[in-house]
């Protein structure tokens, strides 16, 4: 039985509830700056609460620390956590800047315990079974994918960090990342970037209303677009599509077809669509139970350091993109 | 220009290389306000073919056809790479002109208008801003439905049609050629502005050929 700590009980640390479910792994301690969040989660489940990993690190004994903070406390909350000992499951982005991603790298490097990033999307079933289906050539060679995933700003972030830009990396390294991701685990490496957006743009309102849509390239010749967005209005549905063209075949699936229970209504206070698709075991429960496992049998999880690093660099390079109208290169001379 | 009041509009279309030569034929002879008299077409099977199928005479030369006093407009339906020239050629011979899209294959050619007086440069074949849908959606952004258009992401897929659209010197390009048209004609009705810088992907992804077929284009 793992011992897990969770740091940060907002809403995405509050997803991974699912420890709960899991034979093989207890959460035993929570941490949030904000005391009746950590309530929330400690009460529900019996854990500790703390306000600060530092304070959960020093009273209980932890094998596993998951991190659901904001992206700009990734780096340092990692790093703190891998030199304490402990495994370490990181929300994304792996870090805001690339920088602080070759150092969380290095850590993980002189590391005892494993790490892995929660690039989710690769455990959503059509998303999974996609790439499987790719992967074993149903379509041929991936030539030409579009995505998209857009919904409204939430706007119940711990003082809005993720309304700024600076913060955030805004709806591109939040939200595009895991196409991002996603579209290198399914269709390679990522040659070159380029992306039009709101982020520089006082018409996204802060990130409020942060839209973009990315081109890519990928080495293997194939192109990709990637459309997300924070400026669906308010309660508005969240979308998610993804359509392949391979060389011998089309595959296209979305959230809104396959979603089972279309919920609307309050989430931390805020009307909001709250769509469903319940499962016996939900993604995010699964991407936590892979982990826990991969740690009980000494496996390399799936989403490994250096995958969490590509999909921020080719996120960042889009950023940029967006920033200077030019398009940029990946992995050589520009 | 005068209306027709009772006398139906009379057509001529030039060529039937375009598939879409036949959809205009068959929507002329539909409509109670037009009549088709004549095509032209230089290929003497695909020209006999359509003239017979929809009972008219056939022209070998798009020129003879222009010199018919009974025709008040044409369409032009050839490849590509003649659409200025027989556009320019119809309007000098005081025709209406409907040109396929794209008006030429390269911006000098769509230009020139050889000093035609400009009343009688010609209508595009880019029909989505009349359709119903298009029209509806105008609607929606002209009311200020939508505030500020800050984005518009649009496709536009289709078969492959082969023969002289993957020959670049009859099509001048090829799925980017054919098929952005369409989608940028729509953003710049939706929009009112022009477009001020263009980045694309391109390239031949699906088919053993020495034209692009897949592409992505991006524009601000």
């Amino acid at each position: 039985m793992l011992r897990v700590g969770l740091i940060g009980a907002g809403l995405i640390g509050q997803v991974h509830r699912a420890y709960g479910n899991l034979r093989n792994a207890q959460l035993v301690a929570v941490a949030d700056i904000r005391p009746e969040k950590a309530a929330e989660v400690g009460e529900r489940y019996g854990s500790r609460q703390f306000a600060t990993l530092d304070d959960l690190l020093a009273a209980v004994d932890v094998d596993v620390i998951d991190i659901c903070l904001p992206t700009p406390l990734h780096a340092s909350h990692t790093i703190r956590a891998l030199e304490a000992g402990k495994h370490v499951i990181c929300e994304k982005p792996i870090t805001r800047t690339l920088e602080e991603a070759r150092q969380v790298a290095a850590a993980v490097e002189r590391a005892a315990g494993m790490f892995t990033v929660g690039h989710v999307v690769r455990f959503f079933p059509e998303y999974a079974r996609a790439h499987d289906l790719i992967a074993a050539g149903e379509v041929g060679a991936p030539r030409v994918v579009h995505t998209v995933r857009v919904g409204a700003f939430p706007p119940w972030s711990y003082r809005n960090w993720m309304g700024d830009l600076d913060q955030s990396g805004g709806v591109i390294l939040d939200l595009a990342c895991h196409e991002l991701d996603w579209l290198r685990w399914t269709c390679g490496e990522v040659t070159r970037v380029f992306a039009r957006g709101l982020a520089y743009s006082h018409l996204a309102e802060g990130d409020s209303r942060d839209h973009s849509l990315i081109v890519l390239r990928f080495a293997s010749g194939a192109m990709a677009h990637v459309e997300v967005s924070w400026a669906v209005p308010p309660r508005g549905p969240f979308v998610t599509k993804v359509e392949v063209a391979g060389s011998r075949g089309l595959m296209s699936f979305d959230n809104q077809s396959s979603m089972s229970i279309r919920g609307y209504w309050n989430v931390e206070g805020i009307s909001t669509a709250a769509p469903e698709s319940p499962l016996a075991v939900g993604p995010h429960q699964a991407e936590i139970a892979h982990f826990i496992d991969c740690i009980e049998a000494g496996r390399q999880p799936l989403v490994g350091v250096e995958d969490a690093i590509k999909a921020l660099e080719v996120s960042l390079a889009a950023l940029e993109s967006v920033r200077t109208g030019l398009p940029v290169t990946l992995g050589g001379a520009q | 220009m005068t209306p027709q009041s009772a006398r139906p509009l009379r057509f001529g279309i030039i060529s039937f290389a375009h598939m879409h030569a036949t959809s205009y034929a068959r929507c002329i002879q539909a409509n109670p306000d037009t009549e088709l008299v004549a095509v032209a077409d230089p290929d003497p099977e695909r020209g006999s073919t359509w003239a017979g199928r929809f009972g008219v005479p056939l022209y070998a030369d798009h020129r003879e056809l222009l010199e018919r006093g009974d025709i008040d407009a044409v369409i032009v339906t050839t490849a590509n790479v003649e659409h200025a020239a027989m556009t320019l050629d119809a309007a000098a011979a005081g025709k209406h002109v409907l040109c396929e899209k794209p008006l030429a294959t390269t911006v000098a050619d769509g230009r020139d208008d050889r000093g035609v007086p400009a009343r009688r440069l010609p209508g595009h074949g880019l029909p989505l801003p009349l359709s119903a849908r298009g029209r509806a959606g105008q609607e929606q952004v002209d009311a200020g439905k939508l505030g500020r258009i800050l984005a518009i992401a649009g496709a536009n897929r289709g078969w492959m049609p082969g023969g002289w659209f993957v020959d670049r010197a009859q099509a001048g390009g090829g799925a980017v050629m054919d098929h952005t048209v369409h989608v940028a004609d729509l953003i710049r009705w939706f929009t009112g502005a022009e477009f001020a810088e263009v980045y694309a992907e391109a390239g031949t992804l699906f088919h053993d050929l020495d034209i692009d077929d897949a592409g992505l284009p991006r524009s601000a």
